[in-house]
């Protein structure tokens, strides 16, 4: 391949530029870059010639084009196969179809006792509380929170969590999980939580609560989820090894 | 956050900070109300969320205490889970309440994978954590090879114990469900507690080595006194599982 230089067409010279800026960090993975009318205008070039540079890199998989929303940095992937992993495992009646999340709350806060506990922290550090509406063909399933060390996270509050899973975000900053403590329980949920799964009259929810953790031991999030108990359930491999 | 979950944050927050321990008694209402600056309804809505999370526990006329942890049984655990409460500081003990060699019916043959009228062990147990009633397992067990096997006293013994030391079969792999169920008048009867009350239903087939079904089970467990755990981790020996 050429060396691109200042005689090549200027989309090849603009791709190297926004390559850059992935690689330096400049752009930072789940984060939207420059709309490309700004790009356009920034370098006095026509829109589509901002188009077909980040196709190139589309194409590679180095961003990724929503639509309607912009041009986001993709980060390194993690594979993560189910089947290869232990644990509950959420299944939904008549199987998970359309999966939606939508972000209700995202706030950068004081972890406080009570996190701190749960997470391995100072109370004094930040967390990151993400609170989330998960939806299967177009129907509510769980009502989420979940709380991760912002230390370990820094740009988690710009990216579009309704683009990027926390598992990508995590796979980003080379905090991939390693394994997590799972537990459920059955409660009762409060008016506010009924309304918003759409809970008729039975209000028992399943509360799955897990801790993540990667390899060094160190917590990487905590999350309590509660799950609509007639279209969930979980399910779990054993081995008596 | 609702002003209910902020509340409630706070008093799990006293507890960590204070260093409760279970059985340590909270501040009244009254000053927990005074110190936080929150109305006396507020309040008692978050003690009544903690209380269904586990975390507090109401004696009337004494006051809030901080509940003892429930009793996790870790579904993964290689223990039993009589030794599993045992590590947790409780004992538990079984009751049999049914323990019979019966031919197949058409339920077993379609659980169990066996022949209609090839002989089934069906035994089902109540379980007690340190004395309340907490469980109830029903099992359906292939028989085939398993001469006396309704003899044993199933409340001492445990049931892969006595397929592996009397009739050399393991109880080796499998795969569960686990959802909500509400008691039925029989089972609210067999654990004491009013029919409807939620529980779960697990629910689940376990394989010998050789990978052909050993036992079918169906537990009704009351998340009051037990409720599940489970750890995620990278299988290990995966291959060999997936293939079975």
């Amino acid at each position: 391949m050429h060396e691109i230089d200042e005689n090549s067409p200027i989309f090849m010279q603009l791709r190297e530029v926004v390559r850059e800026r992935i690689t330096t960090g400049e752009y930072a993975p789940g984060v939207a870059i420059p709309s490309e009318n700004a790009l356009a205008q920034t370098y006095g070039i026509n829109r589509l010639t901002v188009r077909s540079a980040l196709d190139g890199l589309v194409k590679e998989g180095l961003l990724k084009r929503i639509q309607g929303k912009g041009v986001f940095v993709v980060g390194k992937r993690i594979e993560r196969n189910l089947d290869y992993l232990t644990g509950f495992h959420k299944a939904i009646e008549g199987g998970m179809s359309n999966p939606y999340v939508k972000i209700l709350e995202k706030e950068r806060r004081r972890a406080g006792y009570l996190y701190a506990h749960e997470l391995g922290i100072s109370p004094d550090d930040d967390v990151f509380f993400i609170k989330r509406l998960c939806y299967a063909d177009g129907k509510p399933i769980s009502l989420e929170s979940v709380y991760v060390p912002c230390e370990l996270f820094p740009n988690l509050m710009d990216v579009d969590l309704e683009v990027f899973s926390l598992q990508d975000v995590y796979g980003f900053y080379g905090s991939s999980p390693d394994r997590a403590w799972q537990t459920l329980d059955i409660v009762s949920a409060e008016p506010k939580m009924a309304r918003m799964l759409e809970l008729g009259e039975n209000r028992n929810v399943l509360l799955f609560t897990c801790y993540t953790y990667r390899a060094d031991g160190r917590t990487i999030e905590y999350m309590q989820s509660y799950n609509r108990s007639d279209s969930c359930f979980f399910t779990v491999k054993v081995t008596n090894g | 956050m609702s002003s209910r979950e902020k509340i409630a944050e706070l008093i799990q927050s006293f507890i960590i900070e204070n260093k409760l321990q279970p059985g340590d008694r909270l501040p009244s209402e009254r000053e927990l109300c005074e110190i936080w600056g929150v109305n006396r309804m507020t309040l008692r809505n978050a003690i009544k969320r903690l209380e269904d999370l586990g975390v507090l526990e109401s004696k009337v006329g004494l006051g809030t205490f901080v509940a003892k942890p429930r009793i996790v049984r870790n579904l993964q655990d290689t223990l039993g889970f009589s030794d599993a409460v045992h590590a947790a500081g409780g004992e538990l003990t079984r009751e049999v309440v049914f323990c019979k060699l019966v031919e197949a019916n058409k339920f077993a043959v379609k659980h169990l994978h066996v022949m209609l009228a090839s002989p089934v062990l069906a035994l089902t147990r109540v379980d007690s954590v340190n004395g309340e009633k907490a469980a109830i397992e029903s099992v359906l067990v292939n028989a085939r090879n398993c001469k006396g096997i309704e003899g044993h006293d199933y409340s001492k013994e445990s049931l892969y114990g006595v397929l592996r030391d009397s009739y050399g079969i393991i109880a080796d792999h499998g795969s569960e469900k686990i959802d909500v169920t509400s008691l039925s008048e029989d089972e609210a009867d067999l654990l004491g507690y009013p029919v409807g009350t939620a529980a779960f239903f697990q629910e689940g087939l376990m394989l010998n080595q050789e990978g052909n079904p050993l036992e079918y089970f169906m537990n009704v467990i009351l998340p009051k006194r037990i409720i599940l755990g489970s750890e995620m981790r990278p299988f290990a020996g995966m291959g060999e599982f997936d293939n079975a």
